[in-house]
C-alpha cells in the first residue's frame, strides 16, 4: 500500500516517545535523577505523532466522532490510549520540572508513563496487527516488532539525556537482538503474504497460471484505492531492508563499540540515537509500502507506464 | 437525499433509441435541471428487452464530451488542409459555400460528388440524397465493415445475420460461433446466450481469440485466421459422410437438387436447366425431369440426366465432388484444429439436428401447398461475423456456413436461424443500381437506387473495364459490392481513377484515422496537391460531424451536427431493420435535450442543401416537400403512393394502419407516446420456413415486403456468381472484361459452390517472413474512434498491448510486457507486447481504434491514447501488390464484393529499442473555443449548473 | 434479511454494464457523486463496481473469466467494526453496509480491513464510498418496481445478476446459491460476503471419444 506521511510521523514517534517513557521509569525506579528535558522530549514526540495523526483525518469536523467507536475499533482505541498517555506524560513532566531529581510521587506518575506508553503502542500495533486483509500485517509478529522498534528507539533517545549507563546501553541491546528475530520473521511474512495471495480463492479458477487479462481495462485504482499500490521492485525492498540493519543495528553497535573506546559517550549516544530513529522511520515506511492487501490478486502491476515492475502475474 | 430530489427543478423521462453503436436499444432518458440524470432500457423495446450496455448508460459523458463540434468550421484561409486550422463561421456562409461547390458539380458532372457516410443509421435518406443528386457515389461504411456477410447471406438465403437475420438460442441446443468479438445487435445477442446457457445449451466458439462470448463457450475452437472455408468444408464432409444431412429440407426448400448444366466451355456451363427462367428444374425419383416448383420437394440429389441432349446433374451431386476433396484432414493441416475435433464436431451438429429435432404444435402450409400438422427444427444454431467477413476469402467462407445450414436443414426453422422482418428477401433481393454512365446525368436524379444486388455482370457499372463509380463498386474488380467500397474513395480520388472528383462529402466516418488503411499515406493523398496547379488534388472535403475527430483536421468546411439525444431520426425498416425474428420493428429517436445553439441536424442541413439545390424529390413544382427531417420521416414514401415510408407503425391519417398505409402527420408523436418503437408480431403460423410458409408470403405480399407470393428458393448454388466466371472464361453473351487479370479474377473466385482460397496475404512472395496474422477486436465498451471522448468508458480502456500466446513468444525471446516492433510488408510500428493463453499461437491481437490523434475529441495531448494505445491501421496495407500495370489499384479487398480485408495481414515480431508508439503522429493543433479541461469531474445531474 | 447479489460466472460476458450503470446511477444518486480525476487526460475515476478479466490455464486449455466487483456486504463485514466512528455501518434490518459521510474523517482505515478492495476514497470530499446496494432505488417508494433494484442488476444484458434476500431461503438467490454450489471469494478470510457468485457450468461434449475414435477408424478420416 501506500506509505501515509501522517501515519510514519504517529506510529514512529508514539513509539519512540512510548520507549522513551519505559526507558526514564527504569532510571527512575533505580532511583537516577531523570532530566525533565528527557521527559519534554518524550512529551513533544509524542505531541507531534498526535498531531501528525490529526492531519491524517480528511473530515475534520467528523473528530468528533472520534471515539463513538472505542467497543470495536482499535483506531478509536489508539486515539483515546494516546490521548491519555500524552497526558499521564505531561503530567509527569510537570512533576519533574516542579521537584527536579527523584521526588515522591514521580515515581508513580513515571510508572503509569510507562504503563501507557507500552499500552498505547500495543494497541497502536493492534491497529494493523488486527486486519486479515492486509495480509502482511496480520500477525502478532506485527505487534512485537512495532514494540520493540519503539522500545529500541526510546531506550536509544534516552541515553544521550542520562548520560553513561551500562545497564540501560545493555537493555537496549538486548531488545535490539529481539527486534532483529521479530525483524527477520516478519520479513518472511511478508515474502509469503506477497507470494500467497491467492488467486485460485479471489476468483473461484484453479487452474494455474493465472493472469490479469488487458491492461487495457484494469489499470489499477491506486489513487481511489489505498490499500494498495504498485508491488515494490525487489531491489528496492532489498535496499530499504540493507538501510535499516546499517541503521538500526550496524552502525548502532558499531557506535556503542566506539562509544566504548573513545568514552565520549554522549556525543556518540546522540549520533547512535539518530541513526536508530532514522532506521524506525525506513522500517516503517517499509511496513507499509510493502505490505500485501488481499485485495492485490485482482490488481495487477502492468502497463509500460510503470517500467521495472512484476509482470501481469501474481 | 429527499430534500435533494426534492430540491431538483423539473424532471421528465424521454423514450427513444441509442445510437451508442447500430444496435438501437430501446432507451428511456431521465432529465433533471435540463441535465441528463439516467439512461436506461425500455423494457418493451424488442431489441434490448430492458437491459442496456456500458456504452449506453454512459451516453451521459458522450453528450457532454469536450470533443463536440458546437459552430460550422471552416479551413482558416491560408492555412494547409490536415492542421485543423479551423476558424468558426455562420451557418450561413458555410452553406452557401457547399451549396455554391455542389451546385457547379451537379450542373456538370453529378459523378464528381462523392458522399460516403460511416456509421450512418438513415442510410435510406442519405442514399435518396445522392441518388437526387445524380452521383452514383454514394455508400455507407459496409465496404469496409461486413458486406461479405451481408452479401453472402443475401445471395445464398436473401437474408444474413445481424440485422437481418438471427440464431433462435431460446430453442437451439447446439450453437456454434465464428469470428465474433461484439457484433452489431450486441445487447440481443448477450440476451439470446444467456438464454441458451440458462438452457444448458451447448456452446462452440470458432475463433483465434479466446474472449467476450466466446469466453462462456463450453468448447473453445482456436482456428488459425482465413481458414475457416476449410473448417467448414471438412464439417460438411464428415456431414455427408455419416448421412447427417436433411435431405428433405434440401430437395424442398435449397436449389440443392437444380439440375446444372455441364457443358464446359460454352456460354451455358453451369447455368440451370429448364425453360423456365424463373425457376429450377429438377429430377424426381422417376427419372423424369421437370420445374422444382412442381416437384412436391422431391427433386433428387444425387445422378446424371440428359436434357435437350445437355448433360445436366443436381448441384448436390457437384457439391460431394467438391466435398470429398477437402477431408478433416487437409483441414486439420490448414485450421490448426485436430481431425478428431473436426469430427467430433460434424458428429455433435448432425446428431443433434437429426436427432433431436425441436417440434412445435404448429400447424402451416408450405409453397407446394403441403400442409405440415407441426413446425420442426433442427436446434443447431449459428452465428458468424468479422472473423469470416474480414478475409479476402469471406463471402466464400459465409458462403459455405449457409450452405452448411442448409445441409442441417436449419434456415428459418424454431432452434435455427430466423430471418427478421423484412427478410427473406428474393435471393439476391430484387434491387440493382443503373449500370450505364448515361443514367447519372447534370441535372437528373439517378434513374435507380444506388445500390443494390447484380445478378449478372450485365448489372455492373462498368463502360469496358472501366468503373463508374469512383470506389469501382460494381466493376470487374468488386462485382457484388452491395454495400460499396467506401475504403477505395481516397485513393482513387487521389489518383483520379476512374475520374477526378471535386467534393468529397463525409457524413460520420473517422477515415483518416481508424477506419483507413494504411493511415500515414491516406492522410498524405487527403492533402495531396497537384504539381502544376498547386490545388488540392481532392479539391473540397466536407466533414459532416458532431465531434472533433481526427478527420474534421482534413475538412475544408465542417457542419457540425447534433448528438443522438437532440435530434429526430427513425430506425427503418427499409434500412437495417431493427426487427425481431418474431416479426418487424422500428423506432424513432426524439430530441431529449436541447442541442447547442451552433449546432444542426445532418438530415435537416442536406434537406437544407437539396431545397436550395432544388433536388428532384426534395423540391416539386419550386416547392420544398419537407421543411426538415421531422418532415421526411413522417411523409416520404418510397414511390407516391406506395403507403410505404421510412417507418411502418401508427400510418394512416389516424395512425390507425401498420406496414402500408397513407403518411400520417403525427405519427412521431405516436411514437413517442409509445415508448419510441413499434413492433408487430406475426402468428405463429407465420414465424417460421417464411421462405416457404404461404401464410407469410401472402402477409408478406399485401405488406410489400415482397413483390410476389412465390416461394423464395434458397440457393444452394449460386447461379449468380457462375454467370461472372462465365463473363470471366469470355462466355458471356452480354459484359464482360478485357484485362486478362480481371477475366482471372472472376474465373477463379466466382465458384457457383463454396469452398476455400487461402486469403491474398497469403499468397504473396514474401509471406513467410511474416508468421502472425494480426487482428483486432471490438471492445465491449467502446464504438470505433468516439468511445474515447466519454469520460468514463475512456477509464475502461485507453491503452491496447499486443496479445501473445506465450509459447510463440518465448521461442522468439518476447517477454511479457516488453516493447517490440510489429512489421508487416507495409511497414511497421511498435506495441507492448502482453502473454495470453487466450490466443491461438499463430496469432497476435489487439482492441479497435483505441488509439487517437492527440489533440483530437477534445482529449488532452497527453492522454494515454494519444501516448501510449496503438493503430494497428498503420500497417495495414490498403492494396495488393500487383504485375498488371493496366489493372491499375487492386486493393485489399474480397475479389467479390469489395470487403476490406482488415484481418489478412501478416506481420513478425521482434524487440523494439524503442519505448514509444512508433509511427508519431504529431498532435493537433487543439480547438481553443472550449475552456480548460477540468481537473475534476463530478457529475452530478441533481445539481444544477 | 441479508440484500445480496449473485453474479452468475457462467453468464458474465465481462461487458462493464453493470460498472457503468453504477457510475451512472450512483453519481447523481443520494451517496453521490462519483469523482473523477483529470476525465480527459490520465483519467482515474471511482468506481464502486469494477469487473476484472481474468486468465487462468494453459494454452489450449484457458479458462477467460468475468468477475465484477463490488460491496459484498458482508455478514461479519470487516469495515465495520474497525471504523472509529461508527461512520460505517451494516444496516441490522437488511444487511446493507454503508457509509455516514457526515462522520466518516477518511481515515481509510475500512478500506485496508476490507478484504476485497471495493471501498474507494474521495479525496475532494475526503470520506469513503462505496457501492451502496442502491439503497436510494430499492427503498424510494416513488419508483416503479423493476426500478427498485440495483442499477447493475436491471442493466446486465445477460442476466448474469440477481437481486434478493440471502437469509430467506424461498429466495430466488438463496436458491441459486444452493443449487448452483454459489461460492464466495476469498472465504478463508473469514468476512462471510453476503455476494456470491455462481461458478461455471460447462455443457460436455455430446459425442463420446471413443465414438469419435470408432468412427476416425471405420470412414478413415
Ligand atoms: N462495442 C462495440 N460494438 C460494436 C462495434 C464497436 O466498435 N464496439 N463495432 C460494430 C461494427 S462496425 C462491427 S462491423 C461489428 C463487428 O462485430 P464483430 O465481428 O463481432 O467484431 P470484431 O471485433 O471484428 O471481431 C471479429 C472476431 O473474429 C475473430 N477472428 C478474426 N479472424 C478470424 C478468423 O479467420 N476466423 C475466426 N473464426 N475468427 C476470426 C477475432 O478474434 C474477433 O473475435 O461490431 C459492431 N459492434
Ligand atoms: N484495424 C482495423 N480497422 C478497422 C476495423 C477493424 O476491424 N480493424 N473495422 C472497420 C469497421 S468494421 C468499421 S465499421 C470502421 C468504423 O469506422 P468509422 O465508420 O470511421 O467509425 P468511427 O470511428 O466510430 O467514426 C465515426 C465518426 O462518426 C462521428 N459521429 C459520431 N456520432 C455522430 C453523430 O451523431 N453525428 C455525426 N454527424 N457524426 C457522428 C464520430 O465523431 C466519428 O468521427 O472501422 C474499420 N476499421
Ligand atoms: S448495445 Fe448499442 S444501442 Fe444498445 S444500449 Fe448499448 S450502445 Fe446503445
Ligand atoms: S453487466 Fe452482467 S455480463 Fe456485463 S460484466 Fe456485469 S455481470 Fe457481467
Ligand atoms: S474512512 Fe470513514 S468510514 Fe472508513 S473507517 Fe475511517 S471514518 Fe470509518
Ligand atoms: S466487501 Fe468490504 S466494504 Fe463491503 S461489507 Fe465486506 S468488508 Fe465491508
Ligand atoms: S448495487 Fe448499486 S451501488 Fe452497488 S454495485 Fe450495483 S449499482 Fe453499484
Ligand atoms: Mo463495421
Amino acid at each position: 500500500m501506500k506509505a501515509p506521511a501522517p501515519l510514519l510521523l504517529i506510529t514512529v514517534l508514539q513509539g519512540l516517545s512510548g520507549g522513551m517513557a519505559v526507558a526514564l521509569s527504569i532510571e527512575v525506579i533505580r532511583g537516577k535523577p531523570v532530566s525533565p528535558i528527557a521527559y519534554g522530549v518524550a512529551l513533544a514526540l509524542a505531541l507531534i505523532g498526535g498531531g501528525a495523526s490529526f492531519t491524517h483525518m480528511h473530515h475534520f469536523s467528523a473528530g468528533r466522532y472520534m471515539l463513538r467507536g472505542w467497543r470495536t475499533s482499535w483506531l478509536s482505541r489508539e486515539a483515546i490510549t494516546t490521548g491519555l498517555y500524552i497526558a499521564v506524560l505531561a503530567a509527569t513532566l510537570w512533576w519533574t520540572v516542579r521537584a527536579p531529581g527523584v521526588a515522591v510521587g514521580i515515581g508513580w506518575w513515571a510508572g503509569w508513563a510507562a504503563a501507557l506508553g507500552l499500552f498505547a503502542m500495543w494497541v497502536t500495533a493492534m491497529v494493523y496487527a488486527s486486519i486479515p486483509a492486509m495480509r502482511s500485517w496480520h500477525s502478532p509478529l506485527t505487534v512485537v516488532t512495532m514494540m520493540t522498534t519503539g522500545i529500541l528507539g526510546g531506550f536509544m533517545v534516552v541515553l544521550p539525556f542520562i548520560g553513561e549507563s551500562a545497564s540501560l546501553t545493555i537493555a537496549s541491546l538486548v531488545v535490539m537482538a529481539l527486534w532483529l528475530g521479530f525483524r527477520g520473521l516478519q520479513f518472511r511474512f511478508f515474502v509469503d503474504a506477497r507470494q500467497g495471495v491467492n488467486a485460485a480463492t479471489a476468483t473461484g479458477l484453479s487452474r494455474a497460471p493465472h493472469r490479469l487479462q488487458d491492461s487495457g481495462t484494469t489499470k489499477p485504482p491506486y489513487r481511489s484505492q489505498t490499500q494498495i499500490a504498485p508491488d515494490l521492485p525487489a531491489l528496492t525492498r532489498h535496499l530499504a531492508m540493507a538501510a535499516i540493519l546499517w541503521w538500526v543495528v550496524v552502525l548502532p553497535l558499531g557506535l556503542t563499540l566506539l562509544a566504548h573506546v573513545l568514552k565520549a559517550p554522549i556525543t556518540i549516544a546522540g549520533i547512535r540515537a539518530a541513526s536508530v530513529v532514522t532506521g524506525s522511520f525506513i522500517d516503517r515506511w517499509l511496513f507499509f509500502r510493502d505490505a500485501t492487501h488481499s485485495s492485490r490478486a485482482w490488481f495487477a502491476d502492468l502497463g509500460p507506464s510503470k517500467p521495472g515492475l512484476a509482470g501481469a502475474k501474481f | 437525499m429527499a430534500t435533494d430530489q426534492e430540491a431538483s427543478t423539473s424532471s421528465r423521462s424521454v423514450h427513444t433509441t441509442c445510437y451508442m453503436c447500430a444496435c438501437r436499444c430501446g432507451i428511456e432518458v431521465t432529465v433533471e435541471n435540463e441535465k441528463i440524470r439516467f439512461i436506461k432500457g425500455i423494457k418493451e423495446s424488442p431489441v434490448n428487452k430492458g437491459v442496456w450496455c456500458a456504452k449506453g448508460g454512459a451516453g451521459i459523458m458522450t453528450e457532454y464530451s469536450p470533443g463536440r463540434l458546437t459552430t460550422p468550421l471552416m479551413r482558416r484561409p491560408g492555412a494547409e488542409r490536415g492542421q485543423g486550422d479551423l476558424v468558426p463561421v455562420d451557418w450561413d456562409e458555410a452553406l452557401s459555400t457547399v451549396e455554391k461547390w455542389l451546385g457547379q458539380i451537379r450542373d456538370t458532372d453529378p459523378s464528381k460528388l462523392a458522399i460516403f457516410t460511416g456509421r450512418d443509421q438513415m442510410q435510406t435518406f442519405t442514399g435518396y440524397f445522392a441518388r437526387q443528386f445524380g452521383t452514383p457515389n454514394w455508400a455507407a461504411h459496409g465496404g469496409f465493415c461486413s458486406v461479405n456477410m451481408a452479401a453472402a447471406g443475401m445471395y445464398s438465403v436473401g437474408g444474413s445475420f445481424w440485422e437481418f437475420g438471427w440464431p433462435d438460442l431460446e430453442q437451439a441446443a447446439w450453437f456454434m460461433m465464428f469470428g465474433v468479438a461484439e457484433d452489431h445487435p450486441s445487447n440481443p445477442l448477450k440476451l439470446a446466450i444467456s438464454a441458451l446457457k440458462d438452457r444448458g445449451g451447448r456452446f462452440i466458439a470458432v475463433n483465434p481469440v479466446k474472449s467476450g462470448y466466446g469466453a462462456l463457450a463450453d468448447e473453445w475452437v482456436p482456428i488459425r485466421p482465413g481458414t475457416d472455408g476449410a473448417f467448414l468444408m471438412a464439417l460438411m464432409h464428415v456431414l455427408d459422410r455419416e448421412g447427417l444431412v436433411d435431405e428433405e429440407y434440401l430437395r424442398a426448400y435449397t436449389n440443392a437438387p437444380a439440375l446444372i448444366i455441364r457443358h464446359p466451355g460454352h456460354a451455358d456451363d453451369g447455368l440451370r436447366a429448364g425453360d423456365d427462367q424463373e425457376g429450377w428444374w429438377v429430377a424426381l425419383p422417376d427419372g423424369s425431369l421437370g420445374p422444382m416448383a412442381e416437384s412436391q420437394g422431391q427433386g433428387v440429389l444425387t445422378g446424371e440426366y440428359q436434357w435437350q441432349g445437355l448433360s445436366v446433374e443436381p448441384a448436390y451431386a457437384a457439391f460431394r465432388r467438391r466435398l470429398a476433396e477437402m477431408t478433416p484432414r487437409q483441414a486439420e493441416e490448414l485450421t490448426g484444429i485436430s481431425r478428431k475435433t473436426i469430427v467430433r464436431l460434424a458428429l455433435e451438429m448432425g446428431t443433434v439436428a437429426m436427432q433431436h429435432p425441436v417440434v412445435l404444435p404448429i400447424p402451416w402450409t408450405d409453397g407446394y401447398g403441403r400442409v405440415h400438422a407441426e413446425t420442426v427444427g433442427r436446434p443447431v444454431a449459428f452465428h458468424a461475423m468479422r472473423g469470416l467477413a474480414a478475409h479476402s476469402n469471406g463471402f466464400q467462407t459465409i458462403r459455405a456456413l449457409f450452405d452448411l445450414m442448409m445441409m442441417l436443414g436449419t434456415v428459418d426453422v424454431p432452434g435455427g436461424f430466423r430471418y427478421k422482418s423484412p427478410y427473406p428477401k428474393p435471393v439476391p433481393p430484387r434491387v440493382k443500381p443503373s449500370p450505364n454512365r448515361e443514367d447519372y446525368q447534370p441535372g437528373q436524379a439517378a434513374k435507380a437506387p444506388l445500390l443494390g444486388y447484380p445478378t449478372s455482370p450485365d448489372d455492373l457499372l462498368v463502360d469496358g473495364d472501366e468503373a463508374l463509380r469512383i470506389d469501382e463498386a460494381y466493376s470487374w474488380k468488386y462485382p457484388l459490392a452491395a454495400h460499396g467500397t467506401i475504403q477505395n474513395v481516397i485513393r482513387n480520388a487521389y489518383d483520379k481513377t476512374p475520374y477526378a472528383i471535386d467534393t468529397l462529402m463525409i457524413y460520420m466516418a473517422n477515415i483518416a484515422w481508424n477506419s483507413t488503411w494504411n493511415t500515414m499515406d491516406t492522410r498524405k493523398m487527403l492533402t495531396a496537391k497537384d504539381d502544376d496547379t498547386g490545388e488540392y488534388r481532392i479539391p473540397h472535403v466536407v466533414v459532416l460531424d458532431a465531434y472533433d475527430s481526427e478527420t474534421v483536421a482534413f475538412a475544408d468546411i465542417v457542419l457540425p451536427d447534433t448528438t443522438y439525444l437532440e435530434r429526430w431520426d427513425a430506425a427503418s425498416l427499409l434500412d437495417r431493420p431493427i426487427s425481431e425474428v418474431d416479426g418487424p420493428a422500428d423506432s424513432i429517436r426524439q430530441p431529449v435535450v436541447a442541442p447547442p445553439p451552433g449546432v444542426r441536424p445532418t438530415a435537416d442541413v442536406l434537406i437544407d442543401l437539396a431545397n436550395r439545390l432544388k433536388l428532384p424529390g426534395f423540391v416539386e413544382e419550386g416547392v420544398a416537400k419537407y421543411a426538415d427531417y421531422h418532415d421526411f420521416i413522417q411523409f416520404f414514401e418510397t414511390s407516391p403512393g406506395s403507403g410505404v415510408g421510412l417507418l411502418a407503425g401508427f400510418r394512416g391519417q389516424e395512425g390507425q394502419d401498420s406496414l402500408v398505409g397513407e403518411p400520417n402527420p403525427r405519427q412521431l408523436e405516436a411514437y413517442a407516446s409509445e415508448k419510441a418503437f413499434w413492433f408487430h408480431r406475426l402468428e405463429p403460423s407465420q414465424q417460421y420456413y417464411r421462405m416457404h410458409n404461404q401464410a407469410y408470403l401472402d402477409w408478406a405480399l399485401q405488406k410489400k415486403f415482397l413483390d410476389r407470393p412465390a416461394p423464395i428458393v434458397l440457393e444452394f448454388y449460386s447461379e449468380v456468381l457462375q454467370t461472372f466466371r462465365l463473363a470471366g472464361q469470355g462466355l458471356w453473351p452480354g459484359k464482360k472484361p478485357k484485362a486478362p487479370g480481371l477475366k482471372k479474377r472472376l474465373a477463379t473466385y466466382f465458384d457457383p459452390l463454396p469452398g476455400w482460397y487461402p486469403p491474398f496475404e497469403d499468397e504473396l512472395e514474401d509471406s513467410q517472413r511474416f508468421p502472425f496474422r494480426i487482428l483486432t477486436q471490438r471492445p465491449m465498451t467502446h464504438y470505433h474512434s468516439w468511445g474515447s471522448q466519454n469520460a468514463w468508458l475512456r477509464q475502461l480502456l485507453s491503452e491496447n498491448p499486443i496479445f501473445m500466446n506465450p509459447l510463440a513468444a518465448k521461442s522468439l525471446g518476447l517477454t511479457d510486457g516488453m516493447w517490440v516492433w510489429i512489421e508487416s510488408r507495409l511497414g511497421k510500428m511498435t506495441g507492448v507486447l502482453r502473454y495470453s493463453d487466450a490466443v491461438e499461437p499463430s496469432t497476435v491481437w489487439t482492441w479497435n481504434a483505441v488509439a487517437k490523434q492527440g489533440g483530437s475529441w477534445g482529449l488532452d495531448p497527453t492522454a494515454p491514447e494519444a501516448t501510449r494505445a496503438v493503430l494497428v491501421n498503420h500497417i495495414i496495407s490498403d492494396t495488393l501488390p500487383s504485375d498488371e500495370a493496366e489493372l491499375g489499384t487492386i486493393f485489399n479487398n474480397d475479389p467479390i464484393t469489395g470487403q476490406a480485408s482488415w484481418y489478412d495481414t501478416r506481420v513478425r515480431i521482434y524487440p523494439s529499442e524503442l519505448h514509444e508508439v512508433w509511427p508519431k503522429v504529431q498532435a493537433r493543433k487543439r480547438r481553443d473555443d472550449r475552456e480548460k479541461r477540468p481537473k475534476w469531474l463530478k457529475y452530478d445531474a441533481r445539481q444544477p449548473d | 434479511m441479508q440484500l445480496t447479489i449473485i453474479t452468475d460466472l457462467n453468464k458474465c460476458v465481462g461487458c462493464k454494464s453493470c460498472q457503468v450503470s453504477c457510475k451512472e446511477h450512483n453519481t447523481s444518486g443520494a451517496f453521490g457523486p462519483l469523482p473523477d480525476a483529470n476525465p480527459y487526460e490520465e483519467a482515474d475515476g471511482m468506481w464502486w463496481n469494477r469487473v476484472v478479466t481474468m486468465e487462468s490455464g494453459e494454452y489450449p486449455n484457458t479458462a477467460v473469466m468475468y468477475l465484477p466487483k463490488a460491496c459484498m456486504h458482508c455478514y461479519d463485514a470487516p469495515c465495520v467494526p474497525v471504523c472509529p466512528t461508527k461512520a460505517s455501518y451494516k444496516r441490522e434490518d437488511n444487511g446493507v453496509v454503508l457509509v455516514d459521510y457526515d462522520s466518516c474523517i477518511g481515515c481509510q482505515l475500512c478500506m485496508w480491513a476490507c478484504p476485497y478492495g471495493v471501498r474507494e476514497f474521495d479525496e475532494t470530499e475526503g470520506v469513503v464510498k462505496k457501492c451502496t446496494m442502491c439503497i436510494d432505488r430499492i427503498e424510494d417508494e416513488s419508483l416503479a418496481a423493476e426500478d427498485r433494484q440495483p442499477a447493475c442488476v436491471q442493466s446486465c444484458p445477460t442476466h448474469a445478476r440477481t437481486f434478493g434476500d440471502l437469509d430467506d431461503p424461498t429466495s430466488e438467490v438463496a436458491q441459486l446459491v444452493h443449487a448452483r454450489q454459489g461460492f464466495t471469494l476469498l472465504p478463508e478470510l473469514g468476512a462471510r460476503p453476503a455476494v456470491h457468485y455462481l461458478p461455471r457450468r460447462p455443457s460436455p461434449a455430446i459425442i463420446s471419444a471413443e465414438t469419435v475414435d470408432a468412427h476416425m477408424e471405420s470412414e478413415g478420416y
